[in-house]
C-alpha cells in the first residue's frame, strides 16, 4: 500500500476545558501545518457518539468547516472504539483508489461532560442488547475474560496489575498522556473494584482529546505498509470460537490480513501500540497479534520486555490506559504514537533505532479490530 | 427443565435464540435443550451503567447442549461450577 503519514497533531488527553470542535480543530490544524500544507482532497472524521457525549451530530462537516476545509468531502466513520484507525483506514483506501492525493483523519472525543453513570450508558449502547439487558458495561465484559484467563491462563491477580503500572510508568514520559504518576502494583489492588476482578486501576478512564493525521500518496516521513480488518459475534456468548473468553478472534484475523497486506510478518517490529483499555488485554493482545507465546506471555510482561527499554516495547506513550481513551481519537493516537517513534520525534520516550511500528485498535469488547503496520519511508 | 436455542444447519448455535446465525447467515431453527450447564466465568458488577443498581452478579454459562449465555446469578458461583438455567421474563437466571 502506497500510502505516507506526512504529519501529525494531537491535543493533551484528559479532563479538558475545550469541547469537541476546539478539540477536533487544534488537533487537525496542528496536523495540517506539521504536513505544511493548507488543504486536502478528503477529511475523515473518527467519533464514537458525540451526539451523546458533546451534542454534536455531522460531525464530519462540523470538522471541515472548523479547519476552514468547507467544500472538502467529509465523511464521519464510527466502529466503536476502533473508529480511529478505521477512519486512517478509509483514508488509505482513498488514496489507494486514486480518489484523493491527500486526506485529513481528525479523531475526537468529548467524554467528560456527562457523569460516569451516564457515559457508561451511552458506551454500553455497543454491547449486544440481549447481554446489556443484564446491566453490564464494558469493564464488566472485561470482568469475565480476566477471570477466564486467570482461571484457563494461570494469571494472578499480582500478575495482572503489572500492565497497568507499566502504563503509567510510559504516561509518565508522555506530556500529552491523562494519568502521568506512576502507580505501584499495591495501589492498583487496593484501587476499588469496577467489576470484580476488574479495579479501577486496570481500566482506562473517560476522557477528552483529539488525534489527527495528514495521509498523502507523494511524501510523509512514515509508510502505511499494511492494514487488516476483521470482526466478530456482536455479544460475547455468541462467539463459536471456544476460546473467546481468552482470545479474540477478530484480533487473530486483522493481524493476519495485515501481514497478508504488507506481504511480511507483523511480528518483526520494533514497537506496538495495543489497545490495552483493560489489563488483561495486555496479555491477551500479545499473543492474539502472535508477538508472544501464550506460554511466556506472563513472563515477557513481568520481566519488563514490553517496558521501555525492553527487547518489544509495547505503548510507550501510555497506551489507552494512562495516555487516556477519549474513545473516537484513540486509534489515530495510536498511529501518532508510531508516526513520532518512526521519525525519531519521542522525546523521552523514544524507542531508539525504531523503524517498524505496529498499531492494533479494538472496537467493541473485540468484535472490530484492526491492525496496521508503520514502516520508516 | 429446559431453555430455547436457535440452531444453524451448520452447526452455530446461539442462546437466546436469533433470526439468523451471526456465523453464516443462514436460518437459525428454534429448539429446546436440557438447561444444564457449566459455569465458564462470572463477574460482579459494581459500578453500573445507569438505570441498574450495584452489586448484580452474571455469569457465562455454557450450556451441555453447546451454546454459551449470559445469566444474573442470584448467589455466590464458582468458575467450573454445575448449574440449571431458567428463562425469566428479564432474561436468564442461575
Amino acid at each position: 500500500m502506497n500510502v505516507r503519514i506526512a504529519g501529525c497533531g494531537h491535543t493533551r488527553f484528559g479532563r479538558l476545558r475545550e469541547g469537541f470542535l476546539d478539540l477536533a480543530r487544534a488537533a487537525g490544524r496542528e496536523a495540517l501545518d506539521d504536513a505544511g500544507v493548507q488543504a486536502v482532497d478528503r477529511v475523515y472524521v473518527s467519533a464514537q457518539a458525540p451526539e451523546a457525549f458533546a451534542g454534536v451530530a455531522n460531525a464530519a462537516v462540523a470538522v471541515a468547516t472548523e479547519l476552514g476545509l468547507a467544500g472538502v468531502a467529509a465523511t464521519r466513520v464510527e466502529t466503536a472504539p476502533s473508529s480511529g484507525l478505521s477512519a486512517v483506514e478509509a483514508a488509505c483506501h482513498a488514496i489507494a483508489a486514486g480518489q484523493a492525493q491527500t486526506a485529513l483523519v481528525v479523531g475526537a472525543e468529548k467524554m467528560t461532560t456527562l457523569p460516569t453513570p451516564r457515559a457508561s450508558a451511552v458506551l454500553a449502547a455497543m454491547i449486544h442488547p440481549s447481554e446489556r439487558r443484564y446491566g453490564l458495561t464494558m469493564p464488566a465484559l472485561a470482568a469475565l475474560t480476566t477471570r477466564a484467563w486467570m482461571h484457563a491462563r494461570g494469571l494472578s491477580r499480582e500478575d495482572l496489575a503489572a500492565a497497568p503500572v507499566k502504563a503509567h510508568a510510559h504516561g509518565a514520559r508522555n506530556p500529552l498522556a491523562q494519568f502521568r504518576r506512576r502507580v505501584l502494583v499495591e495501589d492498583v489492588l487496593a484501587s476499588p473494584l469496577v467489576a470484580d476482578p476488574v479495579r479501577v486501576l486496570d481500566c482506562a478512564s473517560m476522557a477528552d482529546g483529539a488525534a489527527a493525521v495528514v495521509l498523502s500518496a507523494r511524501r510523509g516521513e512514515t509508510r502505511v505498509a499494511g492494514l487488516g480488518h476483521a470482526t466478530d459475534d456482536l455479544s460475547l456468548a455468541g462467539r463459536t470460537d471456544p476460546d473467546a473468553l481468552v482470545s479474540f478472534r477478530a484480533t487473530r484475523a486483522a493481524a493476519a490480513r495485515c501481514a497478508r497486506s504488507a506481504r511480511k510478518s507483523v511480528r518483526d517490529v520494533d514497537v506496538v501500540e495495543m489497545h490495552d483499555a483493560f489489563a488483561v488485554l495486555e496479555f491477551q493482545n500479545l499473543v492474539d497479534l502472535g508477538l508472544v507465546p501464550r506460554s511466556r506471555v506472563r513472563r515477557a510482561v513481568l520481566s519488563g520486555d514490553t517496558s521501555l527499554g525492553g527487547s518489544l516495547p509495547v505503548n510507550p506513550g501510555g497506551g489507552i490506559k494512562a495516555r487516556g481513551h477519549p474513545v473516537g481519537a484513540t486509534g489515530v493516537a495510536q498511529v501518532v504514537e508510531i508516526h513520532r517513534q518512526l521519525r525519531g520525534d519521542a522525546g523521552r520516550r523514544q524507542v531508539d533505532g525504531a523503524r517498524r511500528g505496529l498499531v492494533h485498535n479494538i472496537g467493541g469488547y473485540g468484535n472490530n479490530v484492526l491492525v496496521s503496520l508503520l514502516e520508516a519511508a | 427443565m429446559t431453555v430455547a436455542i436457535g440452531r444453524c444447519a451448520s452447526g452455530h448455535a446461539f442462546a437466546p435464540p436469533r433470526k439468523s446465525c451471526g456465523a453464516c447467515g443462514k436460518p437459525l431453527r428454534k429448539r429446546r435443550v436440557p438447561a444444564s450447564g457449566v459455569v465458564l466465568s462470572w463477574t460482579r458488577v459494581d459500578v453500573p451503567p445507569e438505570g441498574f443498581r450495584p452489586g448484580a452478579r452474571v455469569a457465562v454459562v455454557r450450556l451441555d447442549a453447546g451454546p454459551s449465555l449470559l445469566a444474573r446469578a442470584r448467589r455466590a458461583i464458582d468458575v467450573g461450577g454445575r448449574v440449571a438455567v431458567r428463562e425469566t421474563p428479564e432474561g436468564y437466571e442461575i
